[in-house]
């Protein structure tokens, strides 16, 4: 007969898995050139909602989790081709021209304009997978070989019996991207281009507008927005920037390594110190895990 | 059916697990069951059984006794003492339903449902001062002691001396065999449930005649009520593990419902704990 066995319902559980949830937050930045554009980024995430189920096969069940991007904010850098007006003599003589308009040349640098957009908050995936209980016995690095179970107690790192949730297969999928992201990134456009052609004189500015025609159609073009914005930010975060992959690696990573769902210390201090009087700690030997459709178990012996 | 059918979490400890608890006990908080007088503890061989400890309990400077003061003698108004150690060498314990330890006659009839059978091996000695030790010690107190005060209120004023010791021989041990029965109960320090143990009764195997054996189990009765069990008081989120979940939640032994009639209950030779998770106001 097992000397130990504790047992939390399905409900508790879910209370664990939400404690856990609720300390992902991961942030990560980088930038990849893109041929026509260059992208750089600074993203952040967190997860919210999702519901759990626990399997009589052993498994833990989450669905519909999601992943909510905040900050999500994207710079692009875009090289547009280089205009030359103006340098045209308006006042020819015999002798030369009198009078020359100012030759004004934009977009000879490269990127030559950086397009902002914060669309934090704006971006949800899901995640939906299944977890097998993983039972760890942790030693933490900084215990010393010399410690003893109860120096590393005193020490504040004592031995820990863990339980991960170790990702049987998980998905992913970008499910919800805001109707207003095509607008932030119009106006975004729009912002941009009057920043950056603003200090002309009114003539050039109209000159080079009418040179490249609708300068946002232009953007969006190099940018290779198309028709379906959803679709092209998908394919940016998820195919281009790795937004995906790498929110799916960092939560499977999470919930199998980093932060256990329920841990014990071993050997576990039944009797708290008091005063002086070291606490009394018991070894738990032969611990096992499982779940069925009701609960999750924690079975041990208590060593002699 | 599910062990948490009717509670969000349940424990259970095994009567066998608990023997494993309580031997850690005995050895890593040897001052719970060891008691002696200061030559005792000056010379841990005098006691009548080898205390068993752990490292950390010598490494920490814990003590492996409790220290008390000498027996004072009757008519010396407590100024001396024999000096004395007490041992509990061997503790097991034996959940409903009774199956490992024997009950003596007087204990069966009390033994219900939800009743811990315990079995200990108390040992015990005293240091004897000898014959001409105690005859130099009679004439002294004759030449010197003023006759014993009874004005309660003069007493009370007057701080008692420590009792000085008689110094002598140690005795050989005795020891008896004592059948208690007990039951948990939870009782609430400082907003935390913990788990502690109740003396219901004990017996003393073949001690006479009756009433010394009335006596002594009345004196270990209290010793264990007063001394002892005050001190084994186990936190019950002890009992379940670190089910850590964030603070607007508390941890709380179910109150007994018609599915549990008894929490924490004691059967099938397992100690169980029904636990809910209430949401604090």
């Amino acid at each position: 007969m097992t000397h130990f066995t504790v047992a939390a319902s399905e409900r508790t559980f879910t209370k664990l898995f939400e404690k856990v949830r609720d300390n992902v937050s991961e942030s990560t930045s980088g930038s990849h050139d893109l041929g026509a554009f260059s992208v750089s980024y600074n993203a952040g995430f967190h997860l919210e909602g999702g519901s759990l189920n626990l399997n009589n096969n052993g498994t833990v069940e989450v669905s519909e989790l999601d992943i909510v991007y905040d900050p999500l904010d994207i710079n692009f850098g875009i090289d547009l081709p280089k205009i030359c007006v103006g340098g045209w003599c308006i006042l020819p003589t015999p002798w030369g021209c009198a009078i020359r308009l100012p030759r004004i040349c934009v977009f000879s640098s490269n990127p030559d304009i950086i397009l902002p957009i914060d669309i934090g908050g704006l971006v949800e995936s899901e995640i939906s997978g299944a977890f097998a209980l993983k039972l760890q016995h942790y030693v933490d690095p900084a215990r010393t070989p010399g410690m003893t179970d109860l120096d590393a107690e005193l020490a504040g790192i004592p031995n820990l019996l863990r339980v991960f949730l170790d990702p049987v297969w998980l998905d992913i999928d970008l499910i919800d991207i805001s109707d207003t992201i095509g607008n932030i990134l119009d106006a975004a456009i729009d912002n941009v281009v009057d920043g950056l052609l603003g200090w002309l004189p009114r003539w050039a500015r109209d000159l080079i507008k009418a040179i490249l025609g609708p300068i946002v159609d232009l953007i969006r073009f190099i940018l290779d927005i198309g028709d379906d914005i959803d679709e092209w930010l998908s394919s940016l975060l998820g195919t281009s920037l790795g937004l995906l992959d790498f929110a799916l690696t960092y939560v499977a990573d999470y919930f199998a390594q980093k932060y256990p769902v329920y841990w014990i210390e071993n050997p576990y201090p039944i009797l708290e110190a008091e005063n002086s009087l070291i606490p009394v700690k018991i070894p738990l030997e032969s611990p096992n895990v499982q779940v069925n459709n009701n609960e999750f178990i924690l079975t041990c012996d208590i060593g002699a | 059916m599910a062990f948490t059918d009717f509670s969000d979490i349940y424990a259970a400890v095994h009567e066998n697990g608990f023997n494993y608890i309580l031997n850690h006990i005995q050895r890593q908080r040897p001052s719970l069951f060891n008691y002696g007088t200061q030559s005792y503890l000056d010379n841990i061989e005098l006691f009548c059984r080898r205390i068993p400890t752990t490292k950390d309990v010598i490494k920490n400077s814990n003590p492996i006794a409790t220290l008390e003061e000498p027996i004072p003698i009757a008519g010396t108004n407590s100024v001396v003492g024999l000096e004395y150690c007490f041992q509990i060498v061997r503790i097991i314990m034996d959940f409903h339903p009774n199956n490992t330890i024997q009950l003596p006659p007087e204990l069966k009839s009390e033994y219900k449902e939800q009743t811990i059978s315990l079995a200990l091996e108390i040992c015990a000695s005293v240091i004897c001062p000898d014959q001409k030790i105690s005859e130099k010690l009679g004439d002294h107190i004759a030449r010197t002691q003023k006759p014993i005060e009874t004005n309660k209120k003069e007493y009370e004023e007057v701080p008692r001396p420590p009792i000085k010791p008689i110094p002598g021989i140690r005795l050989e041990c005795f020891c008896l065999e004592i059948i208690a029965l007990l039951s948990f109960e939870k009782i609430i320090v400082d907003g935390i449930d913990y788990l502690t143990l109740r003396l219901d009764n004990l017996e003393i195997v073949d001690l006479k005649p009756e009433n010394l054996e009335n006596s002594i189990e009345c004196y270990i009765k209290t010793a264990i009520r007063i001394g002892v069990l005050p001190k084994i008081k186990i936190a019950l989120r002890h009992i379940i593990g670190e089910i850590d979940v964030v603070g607007e939640l508390a941890v709380e032994l179910m109150a007994p419902t018609p599915q549990i009639t008894f929490n924490p209950s004691v059967s099938n030779d397992l100690l169980q704990v029904y636990v809910n998770l209430e949401v604090s106001p």
